[in-house]
């Protein structure tokens, strides 16, 4: 019979386990939990007090001195594990055995990393754990492999909604490129997208927007509401310059201007003016055009020049008082399949605007394509007299046009040079080639507008896409190779015959030969 | 190293003079034929689905068929190795053989490296007997034969961490059938690890994933071979085949 004493060193066994388990339910070290913790001290200290020699005898039996050996030597092994892991996975190296090379990063890319003078942080907004996220930390798994430098950061928007407000982030799966103070937004990555905006935010410098002055258009200093203040302090916010430019003093455009833009003028621009413009974009050069209806008529001969209709009218859009607004308000809700709105789908709205369409005859190497559409409740509204002196705009089926109309285009041309005119018809994004987009309108990036719906989206969308630099890299997408394949009959056969019949009965066939022949034996 | 030799040769022997191996095997390369079939046959189905679509893409047979070939395979792999590793020890403990074992002139080291060497034998005779199926595509003129030997490396790899930890487990029981049960549900168990990546916040979630078996897999099943991979393959079967070297020495001072 043992004495009670001796119960107590399991008593205290139990209740330190107990007190573990407390302490791992419970995640803190206060109140009731710290019982047992104290009992199973008690119960230890009245144990060690009654037999101090069964103490003794346990710490230098061979199973207790074994035992603590092995768990060292084990505890060592388990941390040089640890740390040959760690080290394996800092300092890995890969080879990429497909045909394609698929899983590898293209050589500019790994020359433009390895070139990296500073941090860049891709901070990506994908939703839940998609195919676009495995995708995407794919990615930039390749890219920080090369240089560390690179980091990125994965923020689910839904919840993170704050995160994805101070990145200006509007869609799943965009990301924002940072480096120092630069940052750029990258929609629908790749390779080609995430390369260039890495180059970009890392590059000194900011890409100047030149506003042509000197006929009265929208003024960016101007913090009223008809003025452009707000679209400019938002265009220096994604990290462009903006400067004025006044045509009329300067013999030529700037050789750091990386978009021109023609925000609302009043009067026509002296035909000088026009010649310098209309040189600049076929060399490649990049324009933005906001005209609004009955000005500037001189701009309707340049533009047809340029593949375009302007239309000497005014929209008038019966489906804008659903959204409270003026009829005099059109609104566009469609776009057309072009990058520059492939994943845009806001309503934007154009107070005042006029009909821009498609010239049906385009000029040689030019390239013109409608960008935004109004409802179509809308029409052009060629009686302007009576607009104005009777207040009253009436569908003439004979002589107005009636929606869907477009309220802007978007045109490419392809730089005058033979070797390109033969490729075809240009490609909407060549980097290479001259862009301009122009809309019917400048009230949709006023300060009174800018801020509706869609419209400050659009708008720097467009800035965006006009002033892509003409040296981004191009990086052709990995596109698996097509392997179809057909089989006939007899390879049908063998197709079932080889993996499912055949290979399991050699498989048995010689295990029973095997079997029999050494029972014979 | 001779004593390896000796108990490997033992071993085999075990294996393939009775129907063990056989049945393992058939087994094995009944099921993963007849899932290679089965891919196949959807991917020539979508050939013809495609073939009325102009702009098909994207129709790949490494993709399609060659890397799930090999997470089809694991998984087979993930049920049977315990079968294959279950009596190692198990069964010398049961049969009492196993203090024989140690009266031999051979040191632990090389009755466990011997009896490791067995059991990876017959698992890449399983696995070489598969290696009919990619060779077949080929032959069909699809599939890339690098990416499913980067895979079969892969494969060879995780099915020795497999059978490492199913050697570590037969030396704690003699029971073949607690061993089986034990290796399986641990195998599984590092195999899901990934799951909880999801739910783990980023330090403890890429331990999980770094831990998984199955991430590692995925890279050579694509054909990718990264160094990192083999070192976790690697220091995996080293860290169990340590541990049952401790567990097999335990004998000698455990009662």
């Amino acid at each position: 019979m043992k004495r009670p004493s001796l119960y107590m060193g399991w008593a205290g066994l139990v209740l330190a386990l107990l007190g573990i388990l407390g302490y791992a339910v419970a995640g803190e070290f206060k109140g009731l939990w710290v019982l047992p913790w104290g009992l199973s001290a008690v119960c230890f200290a009245v144990f060690a007090y009654a037999h101090p020699d069964r103490i003794r005898a346990f710490l230098t039996s061979r199973t207790a001195r074994y035992g603590a050996g092995h768990l060292v030597t084990a505890l060592l092994v388990a941390g040089i594990v640890v740390f040959a892991g760690l080290l394996s996975r800092n300092h890995a190296f890969r080879w990429d055995l497909t045909q394609d090379q698929r899983f590898s990063l293209a050589p500019q890319t790994v020359q433009i990393l390895t070139g990296l003078q500073a941090d860049v942080e891709a901070v990506a907004f994908f939703q839940g754990e998609g195919a676009a996220k495995l995708q995407g930390k794919e990615l930039f798994d390749l890219y920080s492999r090369v240089n560390p430098r690179f980091t990125y950061r994965i923020v689910d928007p839904d919840r993170n909604p704050g995160q994805a407000k101070e990145f200006g982030v509007t869609a799943y799966d965009q990301v924002v490129v940072q480096s120092g103070g630069a940052k750029e937004k990258v929609n629908q990555l790749s390779e080609e997208k995430l390369t260039n905006a890495i180059l970009r935010v890392t590059k000194p410098g900011k890409k100047a927007v030149y506003f042509i002055t000197g006929h009265g258009e929208r003024d960016l200093k101007d913090e009223e509401k008809n003025g452009a203040g707000l679209f400019g302090a938002e265009l220096e916010k994604q990290n462009y310059e903006v400067k004025p430019l006044l045509l009329a003093e300067q013999t030529a455009i700037p050789a750091d201007a990386a978009l021109l833009v023609l925000a609302g003028p009043e009067k026509d621009l002296v035909p000088a003016e026009l010649d310098a413009l209309e040189k600049w974009l076929r060399s490649g050069g990049r324009m933005l055009f906001l005209l609004d209806p009955e000005t500037v008529p001189g701009m309707t001969a340049f533009m047809a020049k340029m593949g375009v209709e302007l239309g000497n009218d005014v929209v008038v859009d019966n489906a804008s008082r659903l959204y409270g607004g003026d009829y005099l308000m059109p609104l566009a809700a469609k776009y057309t399949d072009h990058p520059l709105t492939r994943q845009f789908n806001v309503v934007t709205f154009y107070p005042l605007a006029r009909s821009v369409d498609v010239l049906r005859e385009k000029p040689q190497g030019i390239e013109v394509l409608p960008l935004a559409f109004t409802s179509d409740q809308a029409w052009a509204e060629t009686n302007l007299a009576q607009l104005h002196n009777e207040g009253v705009a009436r569908l003439d089926k004979d002589q107005d046009e009636k929606g869907p109309l477009p309220l802007a285009v978007v045109g490419t041309i392809t730089p005058a040079d033979p070797a390109s005119a033969q490729a075809g018809p240009p490609d909407p994004d060549d980097a290479k080639a001259g862009r301009f987009i122009v809309f019917g309108d400048s009230d949709f990036i006023t300060n009174q507008f800018l801020p509706s719906g869609g419209n400050s989206d659009l708008a720097l969308g467009v800035v965006n896409w006009l002033a892509e630099q003409a040296d981004q890299i191009a990086i052709r997408p990995k596109d698996r190779k097509n392997q179809p394949l057909m089989l006939d009959q007899m390879q049908a056969r063998l197709l079932f015959w080889v993996p499912v019949v055949l290979l399991p009965l050699f498989v048995l066939g010689v295990g029973v030969l095997v079997i029999v022949t050494r029972r014979r034996g | 190293m001779r004593g390896t030799f000796v108990i490997f040769k033992r071993e085999l022997g075990v294996y393939f003079r009775s129907p063990i191996a056989y049945v393992v095997l058939f087994v094995f390369i009944l099921i993963a034929g007849w899932f290679f079939y089965n891919s196949v046959a959807m991917f020539v189905l979508q050939t013809m689905f495609q073939a009325r679509n102009p702009f098909a893409e994207g129709l790949n047979a490494t993709d399609m068929v060659i890397s799930p070939m090999f997470l089809n395979m694991a998984i087979v792999l993930l049920m049977m190795l315990p079968l294959l590793t279950m009596r190692l020890f198990a069964e010398e403990k049961k049969t009492g053989t196993f203090e024989l074992l140690f009266s031999y002139p051979i040191r632990d080291v090389e009755v466990l490296m011997g009896k490791f060497l067995a059991a990876l034998t017959v698992f890449l005779v399983m696995i070489a007997l598969s290696a009919v199926h990619p060779l077949h595509l080929y032959l069909l003129g699809v599939g890339e034969l690098k990416v499913a030997a980067a895979g079969y490396l892969g494969l060879a790899m995780m099915g020795a961490s497999f059978i490492a930890l199913g050697v570590f487990v037969s030396s704690l029981t003699e029971n073949q059938i607690i061993a089986a049960a034990v290796s399986f549900g641990l195998s599984l168990f590092v195999w899901v690890l990934y799951w909880a990546v999801q739910v783990a916040q980023p330090p403890l979630s890429h331990v999980l994933e770094y831990l998984s078996l199955v991430t590692h897999l995925a890279n050579f099943a694509r054909g990718i071979i990264d160094t990192a991979d083999v070192a976790y393959y690697l220091l995996f079967i080293f860290f169990f085949l340590f541990l049952t070297l401790r567990s097999l020495e335990s004998k000698r001072w455990r009662g």
